[in-house]
């Protein structure tokens, strides 16, 4: 178990370190940001100057040492907007933006799961039916628009909900369900494929055999057999949430890094912009470790073999 | 001899396109108390639809399109309780299976669900039908297995499926099976998908189990040696219809049906002079969405007269015991 | 092209003539549309739309015509959709060609690279690319197009590397035959008929992805108007005028959703023939 965690940890550090690469190199790869921040043009002894302030005249494998060395103390730079460090705008913004994704993904998995099982193991009747549809709409339908349709109704019409900030229960309402549809319709759908496969297996028609009822068949042999595989489709989902929060929140102006990364790309801010496509990258990753250990966990036939 | 099982005139349909066709197509049987009972046809005649529409898992929920189960189906109980099992449904059925008639399939690498242990799925069955706390289902499990040959059965009853070999896991299926002492075993081709010395390992095990026991069994297989080898009575399908009913010596010593003639014959024997051919049937089974009017094997029986092709012949006892559905023998 | 009409079931054939008659619109946008798209008329500004023949959709603040400037829209939109996705899936074939047929160093770059893309969300990249490139229509769509470019270089690596294993082309190889030629006879007809699956069903994100920057105002600038920007611009009056930011969103939930629904029906169609 211990070389698999290790294998596991070196490869989400090694993807870590190529997202630093790519963010950094990326960044410095198309000029100097100060032509985008001084439209109007710099004089040579300008650029020569803010390049000093900012440690960009020394060769290029330096800074990026110097950038990881200050990484790892949390030292990722100054905003060029605000001129204020970056670690602390973003802040607990973070934690923000990781409430509202942990929610949305807690909501995606228990109805996109009894969705899709309603759906495999109840295919004719009516209602499997038209959650069948329904589901195809809900995969249909990008964020933004079910955000703006949601504020409409429940804001304004209604006048329940609130549509901006992120302070009360209720304000977590609206922006959560616009950011799970999609994946509720993504896992229903992987669900039910994987169970109804699963449900024709020998060992479930010898749990049939053995008279067991129904729902323990399911939840017992069927659900976890069919689920194991479901490792590829939750790091689909945790990243299409993680994407999808940074439109969302931007929607409902809700307090995290998503609002504060769009707008930083909007001004061409680059230690902010760095930070950000590092910090979601970050969540990503970090989630998608915490599904492989839980997964090597869980499956006894690695938990036997290893 | 009392009936533990009785089939009359069962149909099993299954839906196709605009259509039913019927793979099986009135089937007349019955298991008594104690006895084998060996139910055999080639591949394709609906041996394991017959046997598994029985169970009701066909039409069960985990089937993508159920079955239609036409006919008359009655188990009868040990305080000769009848019940109608084509008439139930699916949640009363859960009281049947693995209680009262337990069920062994043919494949025994994957009819164990590989992420949990055997002594999970063992003690699953017997929870589920007695009331016994999870102390005593665990001993019990313990000594079936003991009781099938498997060594050290305390400790492997944390073991997975994938730690047992083939024979072993047939073994355990059939622990399984008469876990709750069903009146009744279904044994689909037990040992089809085995080696031969392990496949006579598992019939000596049956065997045992129903000399102890008393449970009566229904075996379905191709195989005429196992046949011979261990039923008291055997019954010939033939493209979804019962041909021939006989107690066994019988059967092999005087087969009343062209069909069951012919099969006997194409077995090889240890006094046939090398390089003769082997006999074989002519032309093949047909497919149950075209069958022929009339007698089913008419099309490839060497005594076909006129009327078989018109019409269809009801099983008639010669002897006692023994049924023969054809006119001309 | 005919039989398949004459094949599929009514819904299908709803939803492709909806997307014909939208495309077409969008085609002959400067026939179709009563005004021109950016024409100002602050008489007329915020008119509730169903009220008059004259602006059917209504107007938005600066008393643009709302229908209008949803057909060029859809224009804008659909056609940078389109190309994006050309472009992206002609990357993404070459890579999984190259991939798969080389093997070797080029094979094991390039599966990294596609490790790469699934653990940092594509969204991310853009957001990065935009920054740095600006926010020009061809970027833009490169941009999007390249969204998704691992599907289709996983698909025609797996194609080719069926396919090689194959006796034809180890015969064809045999007699000399240049790689393309190879390529050309052999692979293709077999990639393209799971690549137009595959590219239909993508399509609804690519157009997503893109009505989701303009919406946030990173994608295409004013005063070009694409669905997602007239989103984005109109939300501000949701209050007091809905239909400045409902209408172009409805037009985006018609499109993705048709196509979707095709794209399914395709995908189910060429299962079962495969299967057979």
């Amino acid at each position: 178990m211990g070389q698999f965690l290790f294998k596991r940890t070196l490869r989400s550090a090694i993807t870590m370190l190529l997202v630093l690469l790519f963010v950094f190199f990326g960044a410095r790869a198309t000029g100097s940001p100060f032509t985008a921040m001084f439209p109007d043009g710099l004089t040579p002894e300008e650029m020569e100057a803010y390049n000093r302030q900012f440690g960009l005249d020394k060769p290029l494998p330096v800074q990026f040492g110097l950038y990881v060395k200050n990484a790892l103390q949390g030292d990722f730079g100054v905003s060029l907007d605000q001129r204020r460090p970056v670690t602390e705008i973003y802040g607990d913004r973070v934690g923000e933006t990781l409430k509202l994704s942990v929610w949305a993904l807690t909501l995606s998995i228990s109805a996109g799961m009894l969705a899709g099982i309603v759906m495999a193991v109840r295919r004719e009747a009516w209602y499997s039916r038209w959650l069948m549809r329904l589901i195809s709409v809900f995969y249909s339908i990008p964020g933004f628009v079910i955000a703006i349709l949601l504020i409409l109704i429940f804001s304004f019409y209604l006048k329940v909900l609130p549509s901006k900030g992120g302070e009360t229960p209720l304000h977590y309402i609206m922006p959560v369900i616009a950011l799970s549809l999609h994946p509720i319709a993504s896992i229903a759908r992987y669900v039910q494929t994987s169970l109804l496969e699963t449900i024709s297996q020998d060992y479930i028609r010898t749990a049939v055999a053995k008279g067991i009822g129904r729902w323990k068949v399911i939840v017992r042999h069927a659900l976890r057999n069919a689920l194991i595989p479901a490792v590829t489709v939750i790091g689909m989902i945790i990243t299409g949430i993680v994407s999808g929060s940074l439109v969302i929140e931007t929607v409902f102006s809700w307090p995290g890094i998503g609002t504060t990364l769009v707008k930083a790309v909007l001004n061409r801010d680059f230690p902010m912009i760095q930070l950000g496509v590092v910090a979601f990258s970050a969540v990503v990753i970090f989630m998608n470790f915490v599904v492989d250990v839980i997964y090597m966990l869980i499956d006894p036939r690695i938990k036997v073999a290893v | 001899m009392k009936p533990v099982l009785t089939i009359e005139n069962l149909r099993v349909g299954f839906r196709q396109q605009d259509r039913i066709v019927y793979p099986v197509d009135g089937i007349h049987l019955s298991v008594c108390e104690g006895e084998t009972l060996a139910l055999v046809g080639e591949s394709g005649c609906g041996k394991s639809v017959t046997s598994m529409s029985v169970m009701g898992l066909l039409q069960s929920w985990n089937n993508p399109s159920r079955a239609i189960v036409e006919g008359s189906i009655v188990y009868t109980r040990a305080d000769g309780e009848k019940i109608r099992l084509s008439e139930l449904h699916d949640k009363e059925f859960d009281r049947i299976r693995g209680n009262e008639i337990g069920m062994v399939f043919q494949e025994p690498m994957t009819s164990l669900n590989p992420v949990l242990t055997i002594g999970f799925q063992l003690m699953e069955v017997i929870r589920a039908h007695e009331q016994v706390s999870k102390q005593e289902a665990k001993s019990r499990a313990i000594s079936l297995l003991e009781q099938v040959g498997i060594p050290d059965a305390a400790n492997r009853l944390r073991s997975y499926p994938h730690q047992f070999s083939g024979g072993q896991r047939q073994r355990i299926v059939i622990a399984m099976a008469i876990a709750c002492r069903p009146r009744l075993l279904i044994a689909d081709e037990p040992t089809t998908a085995l080696d031969v010395t392990i496949q006579a390992q598992v019939l000596a095990l049956m065997k045992r189990l129903q000399e102890e026991r008393g449970v009566a069994i229904w075996m379905v297989t191709h195989n005429l040696a196992v046949v011979a080898e261990f039923a008291h009575r055997v019954a010939v399908m033939y493209a979804g219809s019962i041909v021939e009913i006989a107690p066994v010596k019988q059967l092999f010593s005087v087969p009343g049906h062209p069909y069951t003639r012919l099969l006997l014959r194409s077995i090889p024997r240890l006094d046939s002079v090398p390089g003769e051919r082997l006999a074989t049937i002519p032309g093949r089974v047909p497919d149950p969405a075209h069958r022929p009017e009339g007698c089913p094997f008419a099309p490839r029986c060497p005594m076909r007269e006129e009327r078989c092709t018109r019409e269809k012949p009801a099983l008639k006892e010669r002897e006692k015991g023994h049924f023969v559905a054809c006119p001309l023998t | 092209m005919k039989k398949w009409f004459k094949e599929m079931p009514l819904a299908v054939k709803l939803y492709v003539s909806v997307i014909a008659i939208l495309v077409l619109a969008g085609m002959f946008a400067e026939l179709v549309m009563p005004h021109p798209p950016n024409q100002t008329n602050l008489l007329h500004k915020v008119q509730a739309p169903f009220q008059s023949w004259e602006y059917v959709l209504g107007t938005d603040q600066l008393g643009r015509d709302i229908l209008s400037r949803c057909i060029y829209g859809i224009r804008i939109s659909i056609g940078m959709a389109l190309f994006g996705l050309l472009i992206g899936g002609a990357v993404g074939v070459t890579l999984g060609l190259v991939s798969g047929y080389f093997g070797g160093w080029f094979d094991r770059m390039i599966m990294s690279a596609v490790d790469f893309q699934m653990a940092v969300p594509f969204t991310l990249i853009i957001l990065m690319g935009l920054a740095l490139l600006g926010t020009g229509i061809p970027t833009l769509m490169i941009f999007i197009g390249l969204a998704n470019w691992e599907s289709y270089a996983k698909l025609t690596r797996g194609i080719v590397l069926a396919v090689r294993e194959q006796q034809f082309v180890e015969a064809a190889r045999s007699y000399n035959a240049p790689n393309w030629r190879i390529i050309r006879k052999h692979i293709f007809p077999n990639i393209v008929p799971s690549l137009i699956v595959l590219l239909t069903l993508n399509f609804p994100s690519v157009l997503m992805l893109e009505s989701a920057l303009s919406f946030l105002g990173i994608g295409v600038q004013p005063p070009t108007a694409t669905l997602g920007r007239m989103v984005g611009e109109g939300r501000n009056y949701l209050m007091t005028s809905w239909w400045v930011a409902m209408m172009p969103a409805l037009i985006i939930l018609m499109i993705t959703f048709c196509v979707q629904f095709i794209g399914e029906w395709l995908r189910d169609r060429m299962d079962v023939r495969l299967g057979q």
